[in-house]
């Protein structure tokens, strides 16, 4: 059986000099973003595995009959992504420097760049002259913009919130850590777009 | 996965002052190995269940065989998930026991460093496994998939090994109160489990592992034997903290006894119908020869039933009808913070900041406190082959 002992006494804790003062979390939502974008990641990584499991051993790949998919549209949608990745960082590359005006302005395009990629992905589904299921591939490119789609949707409502908060001063050189969230979560959306339109466009 | 983020995030951008990586909490370590594990598994889950969407829901094709699809992609994208998040809700019982372990040994962790990598290995490898589930590979990936599986089991065994070195080496008896035999309880089922499923990723992958009953048996007594044991040990540990009273030790030897029995007899049969050829996912059966075990094990769920019925009595009767032991602040005299708020603590948790200078803050302060008696120095472990072994 066990050693029979008296109990030592439970310790104190020694009182600390005056209140508890905690260190403020800095980086907080930054780092709970990564990793949100992290899981998010590994769902588009997931797709992406499904596709080239299927590019691997499908006997035709894309399907071809006539020329189904044009590259205009998703050129100029992937340049707007791309001005759109510039022009977020150019909002946290404002705040740093506490210039509110620079990052109102850069906010606000890189939301409506956001509205106009979505619009473009919009129209292009609608004009598709192929149906999901006709074969994995075009669902795939229907799966794949649509993922970039809802991730460019929320990150557009994110933008205006964070346009919103801009325009009453939240946001500081040192404490912009929402804004910082946001633009992990929008490059993210972007780098989706670039995973759809290089295994859908550039190399199928 | 919010709720993954939600702790990743809190361990790593809140701890207390002081409180450095090597000093987190074993259990605290566990759970967060646990998340990130999840945070990484799951979306390939969710990734399934988007193309499922679109195929049944939208008119995709993505799993019909006929159309340039594969059905099959499917069961990789699943278990891409589900193997490591089978490990996933193993891991945090394996921190528990590696809390509870030292306080009763009164000692501290043994090569706690490397029971720390051993439960990151493990999670780290639950991402390598995935492979050995489906059955049938052949060649290189089939083997290379059975040796990350028995690593991982390896990371797994080398922390059981621990926890012994860890309860032998104070050459004194350890404090046997319910939290440690429950945990020991765990350690009983867990061993069997490392063995069924060291068999079954080395020797007999393929039909007679994987297809078969053996796998149902190894990996329950695993998951069962794991998480089952690891909740009822955490509950006796922390009951007295989380609601100021203890559970009843009658009731809890009654109910350890009836699960360790329950367990194995429900198991391991099935360990001995995979061996006769049953296959996995079979409700009817013809042979009579598979009849004994099949009632030896449905005899064992009854048991196994009925112990985790006594775990929600004891629960009911100790806590919500408050007839447990009241309990002091800290009942085990225990390693860790927790212990040295009230019982049960304020919302708040502390009205001072602790001060955290080792990963046992709490022994710390009782072994340079005023003594009320002499206490003698844990012994520092002599290197001994069980860490070899390990």
């Amino acid at each position: 059986m066990a050693v029979t002992e008296a109990p030592s006494p439970t310790p104190a804790l020694p009182p600390a000099a005056g209140p508890i003062t905690l260190p403020e979390a800095r980086g907080l939502s930054p780092f709970g973003m990564a990793m949100f974008v992290a899981a998010d990641a590994a769902v588009l990584g997931g797709l992406l595995a499904a596709l080239f499991a299927l590019r691997a051993q499908a006997f035709v790949w894309p399907p071809r009959e006539g020329a189904r998919l044009g590259a205009y549209l998703p050129t100029m949608i992937t340049l707007t992504v791309l001005l759109s990745a510039v022009s977020v960082q150019w909002a946290i590359w404002s705040i740093r420097r506490n210039d509110q005006r620079n990052c109102l302005f850069a906010l606000g395009l890189t939301a409506f760049l956001g509205m106009a990629v979505l619009n473009g992905e919009w129209y292009q589904l609608a004009h598709l002259n192929f149906a999901i299921g006709h074969h994995p591939f075009d669902t795939f490119v229907y799966v794949l913009t649509g993922f970039h789609m809802a991730h460019a949707l929320a990150g557009v409502v994110l933008l205006v919130a964070m346009l919103a908060r801009t325009t009453t001063g939240e946001f500081s050189a040192d404490d912009h850590d929402s804004l910082t969230a946001t633009a992990i979560f929008w490059q993210f959306a972007n780098l989706a777009w670039a995973a759809a339109y290089a295994v859908i466009w550039v190399k199928p | 996965v919010l709720g993954a983020v939600n702790l990743l995030a809190t361990v790593v951008k809140l701890r207390a002052p002081g409180m450095t990586w090597t000093r987190v909490p074993m259990f605290t370590w566990s759970m967060f190995v646990s998340s990130a594990v999840l945070l990484l598994a799951v979306p390939s889950l969710v990734a399934g269940l988007i193309l499922l969407f679109v195929e049944h829901h939208l008119g995709g094709r993505i799993f019909d065989a006929g159309a340039d699809g594969d059905p099959l992609v499917w069961r990789t994208l699943f278990w891409f998930f589900a193997y490591p998040a089978l490990w996933a809700t193993v891991i945090p019982a394996l921190g528990v026991v590696s809390e509870i372990v030292p306080v009763f040994a009164r000692t501290r962790l043994f090569q706690r460093r490397m029971a720390a990598f051993a439960i990151a290995g493990a999670g780290a490898l639950s991402f390598a496994g995935w492979g050995s589930e489906l059955a049938g590979e052949s060649g290189v990936p089939k083997v290379l998939f059975s040796v990350t599986s028995i690593l991982l089991l390896g990371a797994v065994a080398q922390l059981l090994l621990l926890w012994l070195a860890t309860l032998a080496l104070p050459r004194r008896l350890p404090r046997l109160k319910p939290p440690l035999l429950q945990a020991l309880g765990l350690v009983s089922v867990f061993g069997l489990g490392l063995v069924g499923m060291a068999v079954m990723e080395g020797a007999a992958t393929g039909k007679l592992g994987h297809d078969s009953y053996f796998w149902v048996g190894a990996w329950h007594l695993i998951l069962v034997g794991g998480a089952t044991f690891g909740i009822v040990a955490a509950l006796f540990y922390w009951a007295p903290k989380l609601w100021g009273r203890h559970l009843s030790a009658g009731l809890g030897g009654l109910q350890l006894l009836l699960l360790v029995v329950g367990v194995d007899l429900t198991f391991v049969p099935m360990l001995v119908l995979g061996g006769q050829g049953l296959h996995r996912r079979v409700t009817s059966f013809s042979a009579s020869s598979l009849e004994p075990a099949n009632l030896i094990s449905t005899i064992g769920a009854y048991v196994l039933s009925l112990a985790v019925l006594l775990v929600l009595v004891n629960l009911l009767v100790s806590v919500k009808a408050r007839r447990g032991r009241i309990a002091p602040d800290d009942p085990w005299e225990g390693h860790t913070l927790e212990w040295a708020t009230s019982s049960p603590p304020p919302p708040h948790n502390f009205d001072f900041l602790p001060d955290v200078r080792s990963d046992r803050p709490l022994a710390d302060l009782r072994e340079a406190g005023p003594p009320a008696e002499p206490q003698p120095e844990a012994e520092a472990p002599e290197p001994t082959p069980a860490g070899v072994t390990a």
